[in-house]
């Protein structure tokens, strides 16, 4: 019964909102925009959560990187090198749970070429240890070996960039090839497997990997210092950065109150850094997002007190069929929210669309889950109820004769 | 019991404001109509006619006098309560019809059910039935504009009789048809009233008020 009298009010606000296409289509295309721009929102801020989680995952949750320069000087962008090799090795052996310790050495700048193809990447030296430590397999030929770190050959293992700019992206194409690193050449013995993300303006598929020694002794001309170290413990992380940094300040002779002249980063740091740079990002399209959505609903309400006016014949008649004051509210809002629930299926749509261009053509990271269905559908029935309740009530307070004779 | 009218009006009267200066178009009606009478209400244009109808008819409130209702006094009832009144106990036809645009002359007569209390079964049966009655078995499906006036008005009087009110209340309700639609017209509502309904008509053509059993005029703004 009281069932029956509702679905036959929402049958009327149906029939209302097919018999005015208009005015329906304007306020379902306001909201759809809406919906769109906060549905992609929500899935940019998914997409970065999900994303910092795998950089977490791929830092590795027990790992540390200590950096050359003291975090005063890496902020100022002054590179000076003060950790070496030695130090790497007295971590190994002094610090306990410590289970892998890899140098990395930055070759920056470095140019490719081959044949007549050009490109600029990243070169890092480092060992062996370099592919299991940071979980990035090698898809195609082998990583150089450890005799190639022994006798600083010149054997390259390159990222899937490289692939796509000087292979034409076919990898096997790739292998024992000679290329010129800054016109040494260096034989291609493997290509690292995509990892297809990138970290601010870093594409981490763009790089190549040769052992250390010929980083330093062929590339940069480098006897002692390295970049950085990557170390792995057992254990709590806390008390290893502590036992760590105590040590290097011991061996770099610095004392009391002095800085240190290197700088460590954990998961959780880079994890941060990901977070801090959505969040910018997160308010701005927050901002935008919002102003669409209340764009969206005044268009809606203002083309519905239109309607009512318009229809003020309609709303007279039904008061004087026994409509009540409720009825009429109860109709238009109804109205408001179909069109409004319309609307953001149509703005989820849309934002699925751009979401697989988003994806395509940029790095910004974008994930749809289920959450986003339900926080839209309700963003948009909110919408719908707040910008119809001042025409619905507008039309339930029309004089019932003045309605129907005007 | 049986001497209760079903409307009585005491002394009602009704002014309206244009800017402070206050028109008075009704200054004391007194008024009784029992049930299954047929009346027509006559007067000049401008003499209140329609005024009083929406009075009786629960759209509109006296501004002061008594009006009962089945013996009740309704004039201190809430907007909800009057809503009540009008859906179950009054069918209004009007001269212009008013029929809602958008949706067919079956889903039109089913309106007032809409708002109805009682239980909604067979409402379509019935709904068609009466404009079966009507003549109007082919257009059932047809919108307003896709209708003549007399049929368009031929389904407001199935939309007065869906929920059985007592009471019919027209106002010029052949003023926009041609002469033999009106006595068609005409023809349904005086045999609605020879089933039992109380049949209050507000016209000014005599053809109109000659097959009413009782007629009222007004003039201004009083019964004489
Ligand atoms: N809402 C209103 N505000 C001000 N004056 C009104 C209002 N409604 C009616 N009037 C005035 O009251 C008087 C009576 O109007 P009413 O419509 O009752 O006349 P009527 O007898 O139905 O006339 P007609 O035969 O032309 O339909 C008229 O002078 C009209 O201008
Ligand atoms: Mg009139």
């Amino acid at each position: 019964m009281e069932k029956l009298f509702k679905l036959s009010l929402l049958n009327q606000a149906f029939k209302a909102i097919i018999s005015y296409p208009l005015r329906s289509f304007f306020c379902l295309i306001g909201i759809a925009l809406g919906i769109l721009s906060i549905t992609l929102i929500i899935a940019s801020i998914e997409g970065a959560n999900k994303r910092a989680l795998q950089l977490f995952s791929d830092f590795g949750p027990d790992a540390i990187l200590i950096f050359s320069g003291s975090e005063q000087m890496r902020s100022a962008r002054i590179r000076i090198n003060t950790l070496t090799l030695d130090d790497m090795q007295a971590i190994k052996e002094h610090i306990i749970g410590c289970y892998e310790a890899i140098p990395m050495i930055p070759v920056r700048n470095m140019n490719v070429s081959y044949g007549d193809k050009k490109w600029r990447t990243l070169g890092i030296g480092s060992t062996i240890d370099y592919f299991t430590s940071w979980g990035w397999r090698i898809s195609d030929g082998n990583s150089f070996s450890q005799e190639d770190v022994e006798q600083y050959n010149n054997v390259a293992v390159i990222g899937q960039e490289i692939v796509k700019q000087i292979f034409n992206g076919n990898p096997q194409s790739a292998i024992g090839k000679t290329i010129l690193l800054n016109k040494k050449p260096f034989y291609v013995a493997g290509v690292l497997k995509e990892r297809g993300i990138s970290f601010g303006s870093m594409v981490l598929d763009d790089r190549i990997i040769m052992p250390i020694t010929t980083a330093m002794r062929e590339m940069l001309n480098e006897r002692k210092y390295i970049g950085a170290i990557r170390a792995r413990f057992y254990g709590d992380i806390t008390s290893r950065i502590n036992d760590v940094t105590e040590l290097l300040r011991q061996r770099h002779g610095i004392k009391g109150e002095s800085p240190n002249d290197f700088t460590i980063r954990t998961a959780e740091d880079a994890k941060q850094f990901l977070l801090v740079l959505q969040g910018t990002l997160v308010l701005f399209l927050g901002i935008t997002g919002s102003i669409s959505l209340i764009v969206g609903g005044f268009v809606m309400a203002n083309l519905f007190m239109i309607s009512v006016q318009e229809r003020s014949a309609e709303i007279g008649i039904r008061r004087a069929f026994g409509a009540k004051k409720y009825h009429i509210i109860l109709q238009i809002l109804f109205e408001c929210i179909i069109i409004s629930i319309a609307g953001s299926v149509l703005g989820l749509f849309l934002s699925f669309v751009a979401g697989k261009l988003i994806i395509a053509y940029t790095t910004i990271p974008i994930f749809f889950s289920h959450k986003i269905f339900w926080i839209t559908s309700l963003v948009a029935t909110a919408v719908g109820i707040i910008s119809g309740l001042y025409p619905a009530r507008k039309a339930a307070s029309l004089n019932p004769v003045e309605a129907l004779f005007v | 019991m049986e001497n209760t009218p079903i409307i009585e009006l005491k002394n009602l009267k009704k002014s309206f404001f244009i800017g402070n200066r206050e028109i008075e178009v009704l200054k004391g009606i007194d008024l009784k109509i029992y049930k299954n009478e047929s009346i027509a209400i006559i007067g000049q244009s401008g003499s209140g006619k329609t005024t009083l109808m929406n009075i009786i008819g629960c759209m509109d409130k006296a501004t002061s006098g008594t009006y009962l209702f089945k013996g009740k006094d309704i004039t201190t009832f809430s907007d909800d309560e009057l809503s009540e009144i009008r859906n179950e106990s009054i069918g209004f036809v009007f001269q212009q019809f008013h029929l809602i645009p958008y949706i067919n002359a079956l889903e039109n007569v089913m309106l007032p059910t809409i708002y109805s209390k009682k239980p909604l079964d067979s409402v379509k049966q019935k709904a068609i039935s009466l404009l079966t009655d009507l003549g109007m078995k082919d257009r059932l499906y047809n919108k307003p504009t896709q209708l003549s006036g007399g049929q368009q008005q031929r389904v407001a009087i199935a939309r007065a009789l869906i929920n059985d009110p007592e009471i019919i209340l027209a106002d010029e309700p052949t003023g926009a048809l041609d002469t033999k639609t009106s006595s068609e017209i005409m023809d349904i509502l005086v045999s609605l009233n020879e089933k039992g309904k109380t049949l209050i008509i507000i016209t000014h053509e005599v053809e109109v008020a000659e097959r009413c059993k009782k007629n009222i005029r007004i003039s201004d703004g009083k019964i004489i």
